[in-house]
């Protein structure tokens, strides 16, 4: 029996919207910006794609910016802003993050350190919350955007989106939210959280990989970050991707309609999961037990190496992730800066594996992981004591 | 992880030999990673300096399980003198894994550090 359980890494396309974007892809050959019948056939299909997924979202048509996936639409965010403010707002040097961002954010960040803005990096609590009181301290007139994640892609934490974004606004700057993790799990309503600027990728609900999407607000200043056609109203260049952005609204659509049901479901196996960890002794929940996105489990396991309990798992064909791998040059360990800035214990973090169910599964295939999950766990433990 | 593990390594790693311990071992022989508590300890049992017995115990990556297990099996029943001048890149190139990944050479480096210490104070 195969289980999937990494939906957080990426999730199996639903079987609907394959066949959606199988059928667009025939049957909307042209170019979507093109005057003729064809480009234009396909353009009726684009402006669809916008309009449902700004009414998943609760924004407008033209707050919509469709990109590659959700580093795009991070770079897109913090790049195109900055240089968009450049000359109105020399003042505002000041990039406000989290310590728990993805890659994506921080890395982005660390590069615009380079170009001379100061970073500030915000700490988190134990359970994966920023420091609401310093962040709000760290926000000023200097500030020109602050980026928090809306949900933590390791431990699935929910972030304090509404505060944050009301600080920024008494400030002045804008808020940025990577929603990546977020998008189909948590109901999103951008006017209701108050965010400038959402990201998002497809294949993280059920879309196709390769494509996703920028919110900006409207009057929000943005500059491309990159030059050709003009296409997007000239802030994302590149032919549109007709197949690829309908199938991403369809899965949206589809996904944004069943929020509540998974999320009993989910809890439901989470639950069940949690409860045969408590069997095995020396186990740990990290991040918030209740204020997390549905189905998302971080679990560290004393006595074991996290990689190692993946990989005997996946012999059974379970698929988890892990928040630990060697890295070459050193026996040190690629560990989670997720779980550092979390205070969490090196050991534990060594011994952690990523669990996350999603729309495929299955009771009969949680039951089987959880036996499995016990059987692998003992037998690394016996190896470690002999 | 078909790249990143070959099929050698994943036969040791789902199947370590010579787990355990060893009650009367003539030495230990322990390689840690401090940063992460990973760490394995043999058991070795020694008669007229031949590795006449060994056993371990370890809490590792995959790669640590596996060159455990191939070590343990490389070194039992040779002499002391034959143990030390094992070169490392026979494990590496058995397990088919890239040299700078040092778990692979830990469980070895460890046996030859202990078995070092053993004869000098002999």
């Amino acid at each position: 029996m195969k289980v999937y359980l990494d939906h957080a890494a990426t999730t199996p396309p639903l079987p609907e919207v394959v066949n959606f974007f199988a059928d667009t892809l025939r049957d909307y050959p042209g170019n979507a910006s093109s005057l003729h019948y064809e480009g234009q056939h396909s353009r009726q299909l684009y402006q669809w794609a916008k309009q449902t997924i700004a009414n998943c979202i609760h924004a407008e048509y033209d707050e919509i910016i469709f990109t590659s996936g959700g580093t795009e639409a991070d770079n897109m965010a913090l790049f195109g802003y900055l240089k968009a403010i450049k000359t109105i707002h020399p003042e505002r040097k000041k990039v406000i993050t989290s310590s728990i961002e993805h890659e994506a954010v921080i890395e982005s960040v660390k590069e615009l350190g380079k170009m001379g803005y100061e970073i500030v990096f915000v700490p988190v609590n134990n359970k994966g919350i920023v420091e609401i009181d310093y962040l709000r301290e760290q926000i000023d007139e200097n500030t020109a955007i602050c980026s928090i994640m809306f949900a933590n892609n390791e431990v699935g934490t929910i972030q304090p989106i509404k505060q944050i974004s009301e600080r920024c606004h008494e400030a002045g700057c804008v808020f940025h939210t990577d929603a990546v993790q977020a998008m189909g799990k948590v109901e999103q309503d951008v006017n209701e959280f108050g965010i400038e600027m959402l990201s998002a990728s497809a294949h993280k609900f059920y879309g196709p990989k390769g494509v996703g999407f920028l919110y900006v607000k409207k009057g929000t200043p943005l500059e491309p970050v990159f030059y050709g056609g003009g296409h997007e109203s000239g802030l994302r260049s590149g032919t549109e991707n007709v197949p690829g952005v309908a199938a991403m609204a369809k899965a949206l659509e589809i996904v944004s309609g069943k929020i509540n049901e998974k999320r009993v479901l989910y809890q439901k196996w989470s639950d069940q999961i949690f409860n045969t960890c408590e069997q095995l002794h020396g186990v740990q929940l990290n991040g918030d037990r209740e204020n997390r996105t549905p189905g998302s489990l971080s679990l560290s396991f004393s006595g074991i190496n996290g990689e190692a309990l993946m990989g005997m798992l996946s012999m059974d064909e379970i698929a988890v992730s892990t928040a630990s791998a060697c890295k070459s040059h050193s026996h040190s360990k690629g560990g989670s800066h997720v779980l550092t800035a979390m205070n969490c214990p090196s050991e534990f973090i060594n011994g952690t594996i990523r669990v996350v169910t999603g729309w495929d599964n299955t009771d009969e295939q949680i039951d089987y992981f959880c036996d499995k999950l016990k059987e692998k766990v003992t037998l690394l433990r016996r190896l470690s004591n002999g | 992880m078909a790249e990143r593990y070959s099929q050698a390594l994943m036969k040791h790693f789902t199947d370590p030999q010579n787990i355990g311990k060893i009650e009367n071992s003539t030495l230990a022989a322990t390689g840690f990673n401090e940063s992460d508590g990973d760490g394995v300890k043999f058991y070795l049992k020694l008669e007229d300096d031949v590795l006449k017995d060994v056993k371990y115990t370890i809490k590792g990556c995959p790669r640590a399980i596996a060159a455990s297990s191939f070590t343990s099996q490389l070194i039992k029943g040779k002499r002391i003198d034959e143990i030390m001048a094992l070169d490392e890149q026979r494990i590496f190139e058995e397990l088919g894994i890239d040299q700078s990944f040092t778990c692979i050479s830990m469980p070895l480096e460890a046996v030859k550090n202990a078995l070092k210490e053993y004869t000098q104070s002999k």
